[in-house]
């Protein structure tokens, strides 16, 4: 008696829970879009004061789920931990501020790029430093394995910096630069023109043209990397791409930069 | 009668309301071997503790004829250090506490050893050895700084009547070279054979020290009888 | 597959800078044990031996090192220290942490093992007219350092594991050199060699544990 009874509600139970997994995947309409993003890097993705990630690129993310018909999902990844988060197929996509170099072309594929980029040099308002020439035997910042950790690694002895500290993203360095434990802090220069607005205690000493472009990056072999590219191109076309670099530097992109130019994938060399 | 080596005097201890003994006194002369016999919790190995400074007096005085030459004790368990081989316990007391040079030292110590017939031995540690070579070792650690007086607390509990002979036998050839000797014991026969004079602790008081014969023999007085008396009014000797 | 975790390429350009991390990594570990192990046996010998308001001060300094998760205490070190006027590097902050950790540890272990020495062993030397210090030295330390070497080299261990730790502070350690080199090479090979190296270390230490352990055990 008591085990038919339990038959009976075992087999309910599973038919409950099959029509929960149909339900869950019908309004999911199909796997969700992982996005994996350095969170804390501004602008481009960071936590707003009630907790949600806002940012350029959650902007763009959200825009290209969209067009690809996909829910998006956010994953806190550090920067240094991207790369190895595509190659493994934890996120789908990864995006923060991520330049296209030869190196992890190697490695990895880009989507077209999207923003025009440089590095910076930011130090104290009352620093001695006014440029790159008067980094001799002083210490640097860098974030681990960033294109400007690649700059000035190549640069350390051409300007004779002292040493370099690797941080993961831009709080702790600034921690470190606050405490006087560097004296200087070598990043990309949008995320530096952001923080530092509002930051009278902080100088961008000089801009370090690199002419580095950002763009999404993923595995080499993904199935979303053709339908991805495809849809920014569009979002690049039918203007979204220009209104986002609007709403979150408060000016009209360049005309011919890579933010409103529709361009080919970066391929490896 | 020898010199006296070793006095207490008016001796007082007790732990809390418990008196153990009061207004105890004994002598030790040169080269005497004298043996105290007492039930168990009698304070006979307070008594010693008292006497090596392990614990202090709470009354009495204790004279020493050669303050240089102090006292030795061979605990019950002996006490080796186990980190050390057998001339190594010997040693570290000479080197550490008298400051002799190892050289000085060593000498001292295989001289202890040859005394208690444990040359062989000197490289082993102590759980390589017998209990009763342990006890040599020990016998020659206290030996090796060369006191006046050695304290023995119940050295034949861990031997067969054979061993316990030959340790009678270092004993007198210690007591031939001077060495005053106190021993407490459960074991009479051992008393018997061995001690030159025997005395009792029991409820706080000690007995005036007999000759063994004497204090075995059948003019022992009446408490030494009743305590010697298997069956008798008072508790019997135990074992620990 | 072998191409992105196990790059022969990649791990041939990123070795050097895994190398200097290597180093790095055991000059942390070797100075904050040994840092540990000395300030352990103080600690130790003070909470034992010491008087009742240093004792004290011992049993809370154990409590509280023992209880703060290492990576607290090395950012409190690192990012607060500064802030009342104490700005220690990144290699010092680390050791400072790392040590003051194992030092608590390492009192515990030394204590017990202090303990596990039978009080009659301290009776036999004042017998012998040793004075305090030497009994400690010559007798009690030396039994009780060998029931604690099988402990302290586990807490050792911990030590040299906790060393990755340091890689927050911006301190270029294994960890953080291979964490480096993956970006720059965008390939995971160098964290799996990391992984191996810190294998290499650890296993012959954690197999002389458990020899140690073996043979201590033994009833003698």
């Amino acid at each position: 008696m008591e085990s038919r009874v339990g038959v009976t509600f075992r087999r309910g139970a599973w038919s409950l829970l099959l029509l929960g997994l149909f339900i869950a995947g019908q309004s999911g309409r199909a796997e969700p879009l992982v996005v994996g993003a350095n969170i804390g890097n501004v602008p481009w993705e960071f936590q707003a004061r009630d907790g949600q990630y806002v940012g350029f690129e959650i902007d763009l993310a959200r825009a290209l789920a969209e067009a690809l018909g996909r829910d998006l999902e956010l994953r806190n990844i550090p920067f240094n931990g991207l790369f190895a988060a595509v190659q493994s197929g934890r996120i789908d996509v990864a995006a923060s501020s991520i330049s296209v170099t030869p190196q992890r072309l190697g490695q990895v594929a880009f989507t077209q790029p999207f923003y025009d980029s440089d590095q910076s040099l930011t130090v104290l308002k009352a620093s001695p430093v006014q440029s790159l020439e008067d980094l001799k035997g002083r210490r640097v910042g860098v974030d681990t394995g960033s294109t400007g950790d690649i700059w000035a690694t190549a640069a350390q002895g051409r300007y004779g910096i002292g040493s370099l500290a690797r941080y993961e993203g831009l709080a702790p360095a600034m921690l470190d630069l606050q405490s006087r434990r560097i004296d200087a802090y070598l990043s990309d220069i949008p995320s530096l023109l952001y923080y530092a607005k509002d930051k009278p205690f902080l100088r961008i000493a000089e801009r370090i043209e690199t002419g580095e472009r950002y763009a999404l990056m993923l595995a080499k072999d993904s199935a979303v990397l053709e339908p991805l590219d495809a849809a920014l191109g569009e979002l690049k076309r039918n203007g979204t791409l220009a209104a986002l670099h609007e709403k979150w530097f408060g000016q009209a992109p360049a005309p011919g930069s890579s933010t409103v130019t529709v361009l080919p994938r970066p391929q490896a060399p | 009668m020898s010199a006296v080596v070793l006095s207490l005097t008016g001796a007082r201890k007790a732990f809390g309301a418990d008196e153990l003994f009061t207004d105890l006194s004994l002598t030790l002369a040169q080269g005497e071997h004298l043996c105290l016999l007492g039930p168990s919790g009698a304070g006979k190995s307070s008594l010693l503790r008292c006497l090596m400074g392990l614990e202090a007096l709470d009354e009495g005085t204790l004279t020493l004829a050669d303050p240089t030459a102090g006292l030795g004790l061979v605990f019950q368990d002996f006490r080796l250090f186990p980190h050390l081989d057998a001339l190594g316990n010997v040693t570290l007391a000479l080197r550490a506490a008298q400051g002799l040079g190892a050289r000085e030292a060593e000498v001292r110590a295989w001289d202890a050893l040859a005394q208690v017939g444990l040359e062989a031995f000197a490289h082993k540690k102590p759980r390589a050895l017998s209990g009763g070579q342990q006890q040599r070792v020990a016998i020659a650690r206290a030996l090796a700084l060369r006191p006046a007086v050695l304290l023995f607390d119940e050295p034949t509990s861990a031997l067969d009547p054979e061993r316990t002979a030959s340790l009678g036998a270092v004993l007198r050839a210690l007591t031939a070279r001077g060495v005053a000797l106190l021993t407490v014991t459960h074991d009479l026969a051992f008393a018997e054979h061995w001690a030159d004079a025997v005395a009792l602790l029991r409820e706080g008081q000690l007995t005036t020290p007999l000759p063994a014969a004497r204090f075995f023999g059948p003019e022992a007085p009446a408490g030494v009888r009743a305590f010697l008396t298997p069956g008798a009014v008072q508790e019997e000797p135990s074992e620990p | 597959m072998l191409e992105t975790f196990f790059n022969g390429e990649v791990l041939l350009r990123a070795w050097p800078l895994l190398w200097e991390g290597l180093l790095l990594t055991l000059q942390l570990g070797a100075l904050s044990i040994v840092l540990g192990w000395l300030g352990g046996l103080a600690l130790a010998l003070l909470g034992l031996y010491g008087p009742a308001p240093l004792r004290a001060l011992v049993r809370a300094y154990v409590d509280v090192f023992r209880a703060l998760p290492v990576l607290v205490l090395l950012i409190l070190v690192y990012y607060a220290l500064p802030f009342v006027g104490l700005s220690l590097s990144a290699f010092a902050s680390a050791t400072l942490a790392l040590a003051a950790v194992s030092s608590a540890y390492t009192s515990e272990i030394v204590r017990a093992g202090i303990e596990a020495v039978p009080h009659g062993q301290s009776e036999a030397g004042r017998v012998l007219g040793l004075t305090f210090p030497q009994i400690l030295r010559l007798i009690v330390l030396p039994q009780a350092f060998r029931l604690v070497i099988p402990p302290l080299t586990g807490n050792s261990i911990n030590v040299l594991k906790d060393t990755a730790l340091a890689s927050v502070v911006a301190m270029p350690d294994l960890l953080k050199q291979a964490t480096q080199a993956q970006a720059l090479e965008a390939n995971p090979t160098p964290l799996i060699a990391a992984a191996g190296l810190y294998l290499l270390i650890l296993l012959p230490l954690v197999a002389m544990v458990r020899r140690l352990e073996r043979r201590l055990g033994r009833p003698s």
